[in-house]
């Protein structure tokens, strides 16, 4: 389990520091506040294997369909859009007794052209790619005692597979796996792969998609799961199946009628507790990100939703990091964690921007518990 | 929703000033001080137990744009003004608060929060000067001037003989409180409480017995 996060030059984030994370940790703040910049450092932070495939995915997320041989794909990424200052990422991981620390440094490559503008030639340098470093630390990096540096490898990425540069050094391994510019990374530093699933706000996932995630759990015996938690959006629902079609698979929903409904015509409620669900169940050991948990779903589903999350979660020992503006939703999450005895599960972190930097503001259940009862703001 | 109605639009401390006090009776006190000195840049919110203050404390700190410069907590000395004191200090001073604690009841001191900005901090002891008792202690002393008051106080000491010589039931627990009820059944609104009251003008802040409290509130 994730025990701490680190950022620095990351997108909106100059310096953030969130210590203690527990199971379900809710993530508060204004807009713009790094919510969601939060979620995009785990993302990237968790399975190392395709990091150029993850930084397209955070900016498409985002709606921010560019090209990655635009200097601005790497340049979006850096604080300020200021590429000189590298970004560094940095987890405290917990996995039984032992602990480690995982870094990722992210550092712009930049190319001298010449730009030239009628008869006037200027020197200009712009960002081609990145180096992406990870390195894994045995112990924990905040305490006195510096750790041990056990692994660290460096590749380049640009947009230009074929092209890349690549630097790899191993100097902490005698027998480092390796195999091309985007594929495997060395063993010690996959000791941390874990599934990693985010739900963005904006981003549908197609139903195939979805199709396949039901496949793999329904295949894996765990049919019943998803079918008890589709239940508290939808009463109705006696039966889940998955459809061929021309244009792929599709999971149908029956209820009671004559007819089938495919589960995307069902709202956008029933998709995206779908969603949730799957993601849930298919992370096993590793962590879920949802933005905006209330998107798209009644309060009167919300308590019902996150006791299944939070039971599943402590189950399949999965780590929740949820985003949220809804005062209603932090309350539902609250009272689904009290009424199942799990309070030492849950945490919220609020990021409160103060001209350049941000503060973070922890709650634990028990002050969450006396907001709600005052009715006082916390988001 | 739930066995907890949501509440979508939740209060916000937004003035300047924050004043917290023990219960409803207090905040209306407090409120009605207030209006008395016709400021509007002090907001009352009671703590509802004194149990609850380092709780309270704890998530107003955390309150997004914190506008507080300035904070009393009033609470009652109850059978020991020195604990009272201290246990207020304590919450202040709670890892999860980070306020500044003052050295004695009555007295501000000013030092760095959590939320980055400078506060003012102050306690009272209610009634004041290391007495024992409650805010009703301190209007019996306002109202000391009052003939109804004495005839109120003569009549629960009279009620309270009586049911130790016919041994009724148990007399009541608190007689400050029973002989401000006597008091305030004088009035021609008979069943009002002491904040009520308080609102409605009855006590007079300028007394003596007050001026400690309507100076430090001043000072805010």
């Amino acid at each position: 389990m994730i025990k701490s996060l680190k950022i620095e030059h990351f997108r909106n984030l100059k310096q953030v520091e969130i210590n203690d994370l527990g199971r379900i940790n809710i993530l508060l703040g204004k807009n713009n506040s790094g919510k969601t910049v939060i979620q995009e450092a785990l993302f990237l932070l968790a399975p190392p294997t395709d990091p150029l495939a993850a930084l397209r995915i955070l900016n498409s997320q985002r709606g921010y369909d560019i090209d990655a041989d635009s200097p601005d794909f790497w340049d979006s990424f850096f604080y300020n859009w200021n590429n000189t200052r590298n970004i560094v990422l940095r987890i405290k991981v917990a996995e039984g007794a032992i602990l480690f620390t995982k870094e990722l440094k992210i550092k712009a490559i930049q190319q001298q052209t010449d730009l030239e503008i009628g008869e006037i030639s200027e020197l200009n340098r712009q960002t081609v790619g990145v180096l992406l470093t990870f390195t894994r630390y045995e112990g924990d990096m905040s305490s006195d005692k510096l750790p041990r540096r056990s692994s660290e490898q460096s590749k380049t990425f640009n947009s230009k597979r074929l092209d890349v540069a690549e630097e790899f050094k191993n100097s902490y391994q005698s027998n480092p796996q390796y195999e091309d510019h985007c594929g495997k990374w060395s063993a010690d530093l996959l000791n941390y792969n874990v599934p990693v699933a985010f739900l963005a706000a904006k981003v549908i996932t197609t139903t195939s998609q979805e199709a396949q995630r039901f496949s793999r759990l329904d295949i894996g015996g765990r049919y019943d799961e998803i079918l008890t938690a589709m239940q508290i959006i939808e009463p109705r629902l006696k039966r889940l199946t998955v459809a061929a079609t021309q244009r792929g698979s599709v999971i149908y929903g029956d209820l009671g009628t004559d007819h089938l409904i495919p589960i995307s015509l069902m709202g956008e409620g029933t998709t995206r507790i779908l969603s949730i669900v799957l993601a849930i169940l298919n992370s096993k050991g590793g962590i879920v990100m949802i933005d905006e948990a209330e998107s798209g779903l009644h309060y009167s589903v919300l308590v019902a939703l996150w006791k299944m999350i939070a039971e599943t979660a402590r189950r399949l020992d999965v780590q929740i990091f949820a985003a949220t503006h809804s005062y209603e939703c932090i309350q539902a999450i609250h009272e689904a964690i009290e009424a199942l005895g799990y309070t030492d599960d849950l945490k919220a972190y609020r990021f409160d921007r103060i001209g350049e930097t941000t503060r973070v503001v922890d709650y634990t259940a028990e002050m969450l518990a006396t907001g709600f009862e005052m009715g006082l703001e916390m988001r | 929703m739930t066995k907890k109605e949501a509440k979508t639009k939740p209060f916000t401390i937004e003035k300047a000033k924050l004043l917290i006090v023990e219960g409803k009776t207090d905040k209306d006190f407090f409120d009605a001080l207030l209006n008395s000195l016709k400021r509007t840049d002090t907001q009352v919110i009671p703590m509802n137990g004194k149990d609850r203050l380092r709780a309270l404390l704890e998530v107003i700190v955390r309150q997004p744009d914190l506008p507080v410069q300035s904070l009393i907590i009033a609470r009652d000395a109850d059978g020991n003004p020195k604990g009272a004191f201290d246990s207020v200090c304590s919450a202040l001073s709670n890892k999860n608060v980070g306020l500044p604690a003052p050295k004695k009841p009555l007295e501000f001191v000013e030092g760095p929060t959590s939320f980055g900005k400078s506060i003012k901090v102050s306690v009272i002891v209610i009634p004041l000067f290391e007495q024992k008792g409650a805010l009703e202690d301190l209007l019996l002393q306002m109202s000391a001037d009052d003939p109804l008051l004495s005839l109120a106080i003569k009549y629960i000491e009279n009620a309270i003989e009586t049911l130790k010589k016919a041994a009724h039931r148990p007399p009541p627990r608190i007689l400050s409180k029973a002989q401000i009820h006597a008091f305030l059944a004088t009035f021609e609104e008979a069943d009002r409480d002491p904040g009520i009251a308080a609102l409605e003008g009855v006590w007079n802040f300028q007394h003596f017995a007050f001026e400690p409290i309507l100076k430090i509130v001043q000072e805010m």
